[in-house]
C-alpha cells in the first residue's frame, strides 16, 4: 500500500514546482504493478514482479520548459523531481512558441472495458498455470518439430494521476493483459523463421492456446520451400502484422502533427486531398471502449477522443497534443502519449484503426500472390519518402488460395504512400490486432519490387 | 536514498535473504542519473532524471523468480524478495541451477575526463546549440533534430555468494538527424556520436567535421539515384560492418538465441565463415559503451571470441546459458535497469582488421554497391538478415560513383561471412543502443570489408 496516493503525490510535485520559481507545472504519477511470466525455448525462464511509481514533473519559467523525473513514492521524491525540472528550465533557451499548459477539458470520456478487478488481482499461480498449459500444448506438436522459442504472459494493473497549475486534476486506472507466441519448426536440419504471434486484453487473459495455434499455423506455412523468383515487380499481399510495420514508420509518423508543422510530413498542407486509396479510413480513438491505449485523458490531462485522420482515402485531420496543435493553429486531439512518468508527452497514437474492406480471403489470393506475413528491417524505412527495403519473412508464396511454400531471404521494396495511393487492389474484411492498439485488415498491393535471395 | 547507504542496505537484505533457503538471491541497486537536451529545430527541451531502484533475482527448485521496486526502504525490498522467492518457488520451470562463484568484493569507477556532473547545464546547452546552429546553416537542411544525453550509471551488486560489487560508468550521446527536400526529393540522414569518458564528446569529435558529414549525407539523399534491386559484390564501411556484425551475426551468437535453436547451435569447431573473419565481443577495449568489469549478474567480463578466423568458438553466456551449453562465463548479462532481469547481451562486438585497403577492394568490381552508413538492422534466429542503408555509393569499374538511396542489403548471415573475400586494415568503433525487448547501449565495428554477393534491394 501507498501512504500517499498518486494524485496526492502529483500535487505536491505541482506546489513544490510553484514554490520553486515556476510559473506553470504539471506532475504525472503512474503507478504499475503486475506479473508477468517470460519463457525461452520451452522453458520458463523468469517469472516478474513490478512495483513501479515515480512522478515526471513538466514546468515552464516564462517560456523556458524543463521536465525532470523521480522514481519512488515519498514527498522527497516530489520535491527532487520538481526542483530539478526547474532548474533546467532556468537554464533552457525560450521557447517562444511555448503555449502554457493545457486547461483541463470541458467534459471526459466514460471509456468502457479498460478495468476488471479479477484481472487487478490476478496470482501469480493463475499466470504460471497460463505459461505451463502453453508450454504442455506447444509440446503436443513437438513430434511436428514444433518449439516454443519465446513466449511472454503479463497481466498489470496501472494507476495514472495528472494535476497541473491550471486546475487538471485527473485520475484514471486500468488493466491489461497479454500474451506473445514465438514459434519455430525445426526438422530435417532446416529451421522456419521464427514467428510472433500476439493478443491482448484490458478486462481478459486471452486464451493461449488459441495464440499458439495461430503462431504454429504460420510456422508451418515455412516448413516447405518454394522456388525463388526473378527480380522484378509481383502482386504482394501484406498481412497485419507487416503492414502494421511498415504503417507506423511512414503513414503513421506522417499522420503526426508534429511531424506536419515541422514539414518533415509527406501528407503537410494536404488537408482534404486525396492522400491514400479510397478504400482506406484511419481512425485515432483514445476513448475506444476496451482499447489496449484507452484512458480517460492523455499524457497531459487533456480529454481523449475519436478523431478521423484519413477517410476514404482524403486527409481529414493530423494527431496533435497542445503544443504543437496551437502551433499548427488547431486544438489538441487528446494524443499526447506518453509511457509512464519518466516520459514527456509527446505527439503519438492511442489506438489506430485502418478500417476493413470488402475482400474475402479468396480475393485477396487470387492468382499467383506473394504473402508477406513479418517483415525485417521496417524500422529502416524512410519516414519522409516512404521508400522501405524490407526483408518478408516469411513471405510466402500461394497461388489460387492455395500455399505453395517459403520464399527465403526475399526482399520487398517501394513507397509506402505510393503504393497505399495508387496500388491497392483489394482490402481484407475483418480487421486482426497483431500489436498492442493497432487494429488493421490484410491488404493486396500490385506490382511491388522484389529482389530474390543471393 | 543515499549511495553511501547502499551498502548497508545490501548487507541487511542479503543475510534475510540468507536466512530463507534460496540457492541464490541478487539484488541490484541501481541509480542512474541522466540529462537529456533535445532541440526540436532549435526549440529547446530539457530533461532531467533520477532513476533509482532495486531488483531482486531469485533462483530456487529450477527457477527464477524476479521483482523490482522503485520504493527503497528496507521493508520494501524485503517484501519484494519474498514476491521473487514466491514466484521462483511456484514456478517449477526444471532450469539447471545456473553458475555459483566465489565471494568477492568489486569496487570500479571508470575514469573520466571531466564527469558530466561537473559541467554546468548552461555550458552543455551551449555546446548543443551551437552544433545545432551549424547544421542550420546548410540552406538543403529543412528540419532539425538535436537530442543530447549524458547518463552517470551507479549500479551496486550483492548476492547470497556474498559478493558485492559497485561499478560506476558515466556515457555521453548525442543523436542528430536533418531532413531536407530540394526540388521535390525528400530525404532525411542521421549520426550518433558517442563516448563513455564523461563530457568527452567535444573533445573526441570535431562539430564542424561532424555537421559538414551530416550535411553531406543528406545532400547525397538528395541527389541519390535509385538502385537496382538483385545480387551485387558489396564494400561494407565500418559503420555498416559493425551493424551487420551486430545485428546479423552477434545475435545468433548469444547463447539462449542457441539454445532456442539458432542457426550457430551445433556450429562449435566448424567453418561459419572465411578465414579473414575473426570476431569478438570485447568488454576493454577503451570507450566502448559496452565496457565494464562487471556484468548484471556479477561476473567479471572476459572476452568472447565468438569467430577466430572462420573457425566458431565461443558463444556469449550468463550464469544459466553458461551452465546448460557447458561453455565459460563472459559476463554478458546485461539488463535496461534495475526493472529488468538480466538478457544475454552483446557489449563491444567487431571484426578484427587485417591488411587489405579500401583501393584494393575496389580494384575489380564492375559493378556494386558501397555501404557507408546504416538505419539498423534485424535478424532472425533463421539466420536471415536485413539492414537497411542509409548512405551508399555505386562502385563502376573500381571507383566510387553515385550515391544511391533506399537500398537494404539481406541475405543469409553466414552465407554472407563466407563470402567475405577482403577485409581492411582499417578500424572505427560506433555507438548506439541495441534492443532485445530491453535497450542497452553497445558500441560496435571494425575495418571495411568486401563481399562477393550480396542481396540489394531496390527498384526491379
Amino acid at each position: 500500500m501507498l501512504r500517499i496516493s498518486p494524485i496526492e503525490l502529483a500535487v505536491m510535485a505541482v506546489r513544490r514546482a510553484m514554490a520553486e520559481g515556476a510559473t506553470e507545472a504539471e506532475a504525472f504519477v503512474t503507478y504499475s504493478r503486475g506479473y508477468s511470466v517470460s519463457i525461452f525455448a520451452g522453458k520458463i525462464r523468469d517469472v516478474e514482479y513490478d512495483d513501479d511509481i515515480g512522478v515526471g514533473v513538466r514546468v515552464a519559467v516564462g517560456k523556458k520548459v524543463g521536465f525532470a523525473y523521480a522514481t519512488g513514492a515519498e514527498p522527497g521524491v516530489a520535491a527532487e523531481a520538481a526542483r530539478r525540472a526547474v532548474r533546467l528550465a532556468r537554464s533552457a533557451a525560450p521557447d517562444r512558441d511555448w503555449p502554457g499548459l493545457p486547461e483541463p477539458s470541458p467534459s471526459y470520456p466514460d471509456v468502457g472495458g479498460i478495468y476488471e478487478a479479477s484481472l487487478a488481482r490476478v496470482t501469480p499461480e493463475a499466470l504460471l498455470d497460463e505459461a505451463k498449459s502453453l508450454i504442455g500444448f506447444v509440446e503436443g506438436y513437438r513430434e511436428e518439430g514444433v518449439l516454443l522459442s519465446r513466449a511472454r504472459i503479463g497481466a498489470s494493473v496501472v494507476e495514472r494521476a495528472i494535476a497541473n497549475s491550471n486546475g487538471v486534476y485527473q485520475v484514471d486506472a486500468g488493466t491489461y493483459a497479454s500474451v506473445m507466441v514465438s514459434t519455430t519448426i525445426s526438422r530435417e536440419g532446416v529451421t522456419t523463421p521464427a514467428v510472433f504471434v500476439f493478443d491482448s486484453s484490458r478486462v481478459t487473459m486471452p486464451s493461449v492456446e488459441r495464440v499458439a495455434e495461430r503462431a504454429i499455423e504460420l510456422s508451418r506455412l515455412a516448413t516447405r520451400r518454394a522456388e525463388q523468383p526473378s527480380p522484378g515487380r509481383y502482386t504482394v499481399v501484406y498481412a497485419p502484422q507487416a503492414l502494421a510495420e511498415l504503417l507506423e514508420e511512414t503513414v503513421l509518423f506522417s499522420l503526426r502533427g508534429d511531424m506536419a508543422v515541422r514539414g518533415r510530413s509527406y501528407f503537410r498542407n494536404k488537408i482534404g486531398q486525396q492522400v491514400l486509396s479510397e478504400k482506406i479510413t484511419i481512425v485515432d480513438d483514445g476513448a475506444l471502449k476496451g482499447g489496449d491505449a484507452s484512458w480517460r485523458f492523455d499524457g497531459e490531462g487533456v480529454a481523449t477522443r475519436r478523431t478521423v485522420l484519413v477517410e476514404e482515402g482524403i486527409l481529414r485531420s493530423f494527431v496533435y497534443d497542445t503544443y504543437w496543435g496551437r502551433r499548427a493553429g488547431y486544438e489538441s486531439t487528446g494524443n499526447a502519449v506518453r509511457a509512464g512518468y519518466a516520459s514527456r508527452p509527446s505527439v503519438g497514437f492511442t489506438n489506430v484503426i485502418l478500417g476493413e474492406g470488402d475482400a474475402a480471403p479468396e480475393e485477396l489470393l487470387e492468382g499467383r500472390v506473394i504473402v508477406v506475413y513479418q517483415v525485417q528491417g521496417a524500422h529502416t524505412a524512410s519516414p519522409e519518402t516512404g521508400e522501405y527495403s524490407v526483408l518478408a519473412n516469411p513471405a510466402i508464396l500461394y497461388e489460387n488460395g492455395e500455399p505453395r511454400g517459403w520464399v527465403p531471404g526475399l526482399v520487398v521494396s517501394g513507397n509506402m504512400y505510393q503504393e497505399l495511393r495508387e496500388k491497392v487492389e483489394a482490402v481484407g474484411k475483418w480487421l486482426e490486432k497483431p500489436y498492442p492498439g493497432i487494429q488493421l485488415p490484410w491488404i493486396r498491393l500490385g506490382g511491388v519490387t522484389v529482389a530474390p535471395r543471393a | 536514498m543515499a549511495l553511501e547507504n547502499v551498502r548497508d542496505l545490501l548487507e541487511q537484505v542479503v543475510g534475510y535473504a540468507s536466512a530463507r533457503g534460496v540457492e541464490l538471491a541478487e539484488f541490484r541497486v541501481e541509480r542512474r542519473k541522466a540529462t537529456r537536451i533535445e532541440l526540436i529545430d532549435g526549440s529547446m527541451v530539457a530533461n532531467a532524471a533520477v532513476d533509482y531502484g532495486v531488483a531482486v533475482r531469485v533462483y530456487v527448485n529450477g527457477s527464477f523468480g524476479f521483482a523490482y521496486t522503485t520504493r527503497l526502504s528496507r521493508e520494501k525490498v524485503i517484501d519484494v524478495f519474498n514476491r521473487a522467492l514466491a514466484l521462483a518457488r511456484g514456478a517449477s520451470a526444471g532450469l539447471p541451477k545456473p553458475l555459483i562463484l566465489d565471494p568477492l568484493e568489486g569496487e570500479y569507477t571508470h575514469p573520466v575526463k571531466v564527469s558530466v556532473e561537473d559541467v554546468s547545464e548552461e555550458q552543455k546547452i551551449s555546446d548543443i546549440v551551437g552544433f545545432d546552429k551549424l547544421l542550420a546553416k546548410a540552406p538543403h537542411v529543412k528540419s532539425r533534430t538535436v537530442v543530447y544525453t549524458d547518463i552517470v550509471e551507479d549500479k551496486f551488486y550483492a548476492s547470497t555468494e556474498d559478493r558485492y560489487i559497485h561499478e560506476r560508468r558515466e556515457l555521453a550521446y548525442m543523436y542528430a538527424s536533418v531532413y531536407g527536400q530540394e526540388a521535390g526529393v525528400r530525404g532525411s540522414a542521421h549520426i550518433v556520436l558517442g563516448t563513455a569518458k564523461g563530457y568527452a564528446l567535444w573533445y573526441k569529435y570535431d562539430p564542424e567535421k561532424e555537421a559538414e558529414r551530416l550535411s553531406m549525407r543528406l545532400r547525397n539523399q538528395l541527389e541519390a539515384a535509385t538502385p537496382k534491386a538483385g545480387v551485387f559484390p558489396v564494400i561494407l564501411a565500418p559503420e555498416a560492418l559493425g551493424v551487420f556484425v551486430h545485428e546479423a551475426f552477434g545475435h545468433l551468437a548469444e547463447a539462449d538465441l542457441v539454445v532456442a535453436g539458432s542457426v550457430l547451435r551445433g556450429k562449435k569447431g566448424q567453418k561459419v565463415a572465411s578465414e579473414l573473419v575473426t570476431i569478438v565481443d570485447d568488454p576493454y577495449i577503451d570507450d566502448g559503451f559496452g565496457t565494464f568489469r562487471f556484468d548484471d549478474e556479477g561476473v567479471k567480463t572476459a572476452k568472447a571470441v565468438i569467430v577466430d578466423r572462420g573457425v566458431h568458438r565461443q558463444v556469449m553466456t550468463d550464469r544459466l546459458h553458461a551452465q546448460m551449453l557447458g561453455e565459460k562465463p563472459t559476463g554478458n548479462a546485461r539488463a535496461e535497469s534495475f526493472r529488468h532481469p538480466p538478457l544475454v547481451r552483446m557489449r563491444n562486438t567487431y571484426m578484427e582488421p587485417r591488411d587489405a585497403s579500401l583501393e584494393e577492394m575496389l580494384e575489380g568490381i564492375k559493378f556494386g554497391y558501397y555501404v557507408v552508413s546504416t538505419g539498423g538492422g534485424q535478424t532472425n534466429i533463421d539466420g536471415s538478415f536485413q539492414v537497411g542503408v542509409e548512405e551508399a555509393y555505386e562502385i563502376v569499374n573500381g571507383e566510387i560513383g553515385r550515391p544511391v538511396r533506399n537500398l537494404a542489403i539481406a541475405g543469409n548471415t553466414l552465407e554472407t561471412l563466407l563470402n567475405i573475400d577482403m577485409v581492411g586494415k582499417d578500424f572505427e568503433l560506433h555507438y548506439g543502443r541495441c534492443g532485445k525487448g530491453q535497450l542497452v547501449y553497445v558500441s560496435d565495428g571494425g575495418p571495411h570489408v568486401r563481399v562477393r554477393r550480396m542481396t540489394v534491394g531496390g527498384r526491379a
